[in-house]
């Protein structure tokens, strides 16, 4: 079977490190790259979080490093469930690898340019990078098969009542990309917060007796740990959902809508608006907004993955 | 048993002719007042049909016209949701009463102060006229008990993707009134979607015959169900289409409070101009800090709705 090129783009961050495994032991990808953005963590830590990861599981994926802020040039981590580091829980020898010296939106070009056919691409984080991309080289925008994200939320948000992180960390980076006619599958909060591990789930993990297996435990019991802390019992794995789609679409309950990024609201602005009630006549549906999955065999395939990887 | 004094403020609309015919049948209530704004139809309009609606309904109160337009933002008027005249293609009886002379604002403002503080207040068109109200007499909030809004949404709106009708048209008025430390018990428009009554329950109800149940049959018989087909799907009832009456299921829940579920939560409005104008923003996990300033109805019930509906046409058989 042919492997799709992908790239992921992120900000490790517990469940983009997730994410990354699911879509490397999938076998179904030709992951071409890894490129880095502000977000979950500053640049630098996520750059380091990625490197080690990788190297600590032997997986040989390049590594690039993009947007250190948002296109609007402030910055708002999210330290409470990622911890400083961005990757606080597992402890992790230091990385060997090194970053790349192309700038990510070079590479993403690069890539683009060069591939025979179109290319996936998976941000996990706020897109940042995409929008630079394809900003910086509009004449490739048509080489992107679809964009599989994970942001936003049609019914609600998290870090507002209406926005969910990624999107409300660069709301203008978000606008560009949703409305740049690409496909678009978006897996948002309507569907990631029905991707929720348990204790029992965390534990299944760490027995299947494989190093990435007891990583991921560790990495969970943190996330999870920091959730409570919070005082919030969602244990939701967001990024992996946006691999699953691509790899699994038939398990995962879309609808197609007219979705408009909002940047101009005082209190909704970075939320993703979806017009479920076509109030809008004449808008077409841009956007594949995805709202539920088979959780039972989401956690199934991570446990395949944890188990490919060894 | 003392009867409470409320104020209607509303925008005659078929839906509103409905909910008044339903809060002047319930004995506990004072109607001191019924004010008109600008939203469903014109103020002409509204003012007319409210005076003619308490004609009809043997309702001896004050009528006052209100705004004409919103506090800032352009008007919008859905054209032929209401027919030509507001109340679909029903011609009522002209009331003899004329206007009161006063603005609506101004006939509130007095009316809280006599009432003491015991005033209600059951807001189902835009906002304005508590808007300008509440710019006017800044001590206005010491003499109102409460508001009750047919207006906002949980999620899903009708003028734009989650912006309810009345909260999108006035959005400035919207935002000055819950953030005004009134009480405020909010009744959003998905909320009532999901308890709207069926083609059968209305066949049930029209089964009482009078003359209010009569003219009530006439009225909804235009009421388009533009919307509502879509509001099906989402909340997978099959395709009914019967009239949705929000104003009254409003009023239903001030008559019989015990029909519905409220929770209390910090509320605010978007008002700036974009794609969530309008937009209510219920802060359903108290992460805001802010106090909470609302009672939210999360869930009617569709036969107690229906029984508070049976009772009012009852009570105009008699």
């Amino acid at each position: 079977m042919d492997r799709r090129p992908l790239i992921i783009d992120g900000d490790p961050g517990h469940d983009d490190v997730m994410a990354i495994m699911l879509a490397y032991a999938s076998g179904r990808f030709d992951l071409k790259g890894i490129t880095c953005v502000n977000g979950n963590c500053p640049l630098p830590k996520a750059v380091d979080n990625i490197l080690k990861t990788l190297d600590y599981l032997e997986l040989d994926i390049p590594v690039y490093a993009g947007a250190a802020t948002p296109m609007r040039g402030y910055n708002k981590p999210a330290v409470m469930c990622h911890g400083a580091s961005g990757l606080a829980g597992p402890i992790l020898p230091p990385a060997t690898s090194k970053v790349r010296d192309m700038r990510a939106i070079e590479f993403i070009a690069k890539t683009l340019r060069e591939s025979d056919e179109k290319v996936l691409l998976a941000p996990l984080g706020p897109l940042t990078n995409i929008a630079d991309f394809m900003i910086a080289y509009p004449e490739l925008i048509g080489k992107i098969e679809r964009i599989s994200l994970m942001g936003g939320g049609a019914l609600h948000g998290n870090v507002t009542p209406a926005a969910e992180f990624n999107i409300w960390h660069d709301p203008e980076a978000a606008r560009i990309v949703f409305s740049s006619g690409v496909p678009i599958t978006m897996c948002g909060l309507d569907v990631t917060e029905h991707a929720f591990v348990d204790p029992s789930d965390i534990q299944r993990f760490r027995d299947l007796g494989t190093r990435a297996g007891r990583f991921a435990a560790e990495l969970m019991d943190y996330y999870c740990l920091a959730f409570q802390r919070m005082g919030m019992m969602e244990n939701a794995l967001h990024d992996p959902v946006a691999i699953y789609a691509l790899l699994y679409p038939e398990k995962v309950e879309t609808h197609k809508y007219y979705v408009e990024v909002d940047i101009f609201g005082e209190y909704t602005r970075g939320c993703t608006v979806t017009d479920m009630v076509d109030s809008v006549p004449g808008k077409q549906p841009n956007v594949d907004v995805a709202f539920d999955l088979d959780r039972n065999d989401f956690i199934d395939k991570l446990c395949d993955a944890l188990v490919k990887l060894g | 048993m003392d009867k409470r004094p409320f104020i209607i403020d509303c925008d005659p609309g078929i839906d509103d002719a409905v909910a008044i015919f339903l809060a002047a049948s319930c004995d506990a209530f004072d109607i001191r007042a019924i004010t008109s704004v600008a939203g469903n139809v014109d103020i002409d309009l509204t003012t007319r049909n409210a005076l003619d609606l308490c004609h009809v309904v043997g309702l001896d109160t004050i009528v006052a016209r209100g705004a004409a337009r919103p506090m800032m933002v352009e008007p919008k008027i859905s054209v032929g949701a209401h027919g030509a005249t507001g109340l679909g293609t029903v011609v009522l009886e002209r009331s003899p009463q004329a206007e009161d002379g006063r603005h609506a604002w101004d006939v509130i403002y007095d009316e809280a102060v006599k009432a003491a503080g015991e005033l209600e207040i059951i807001a189902m068109g835009p906002l304005t006229n508590l808007g300008i109200l509440l710019t006017k007499y800044p001590d206005a909030p010491r003499y109102i008990k409460k508001i009750t809004i047919m207006g906002g949404s949980r999620v899903y709106g009708n003028s734009c993707a989650y912006g309810e009708y009345n909260v999108w048209a006035d959005p400035l008025a919207s935002d000055i009134v819950f953030r005004s430390d009134i009480p405020m018990a909010m009744v959003g428009l998905e909320t009532i979607f999901r308890a709207k009554l069926t083609s059968s329950d209305w066949e049930d109800l029209f089964a009482e015959k009078n003359h209010i149940s009569e003219i009530t049959r006439e009225i909804l018989r235009h009421k388009t169900e533009r919307g509502e087909g879509i509001m099906d799907r989402i909340t997978a009832r099959s395709d009914d289409p019967s009239p949705l009456l929000c104003d009254c299921m409003t009023v239903a829940c001030v008559v019989d409070p015990s029909i519905a579920k409220f929770e209390r939560r910090y509320v605010c409005v978007e008002t700036a101009e974009g794609p969530s104008r309008g937009r209510t923003i219920i802060d359903w996990q108290n992460r805001s800090g802010h106090s909470r300033n609302c009672e939210v109805a999360v869930s009617v019930d569709r036969a107690g709705f229906k029984a508070v509906m049976q009772k009012m046409f009852a009570h105009y058989s008699k």
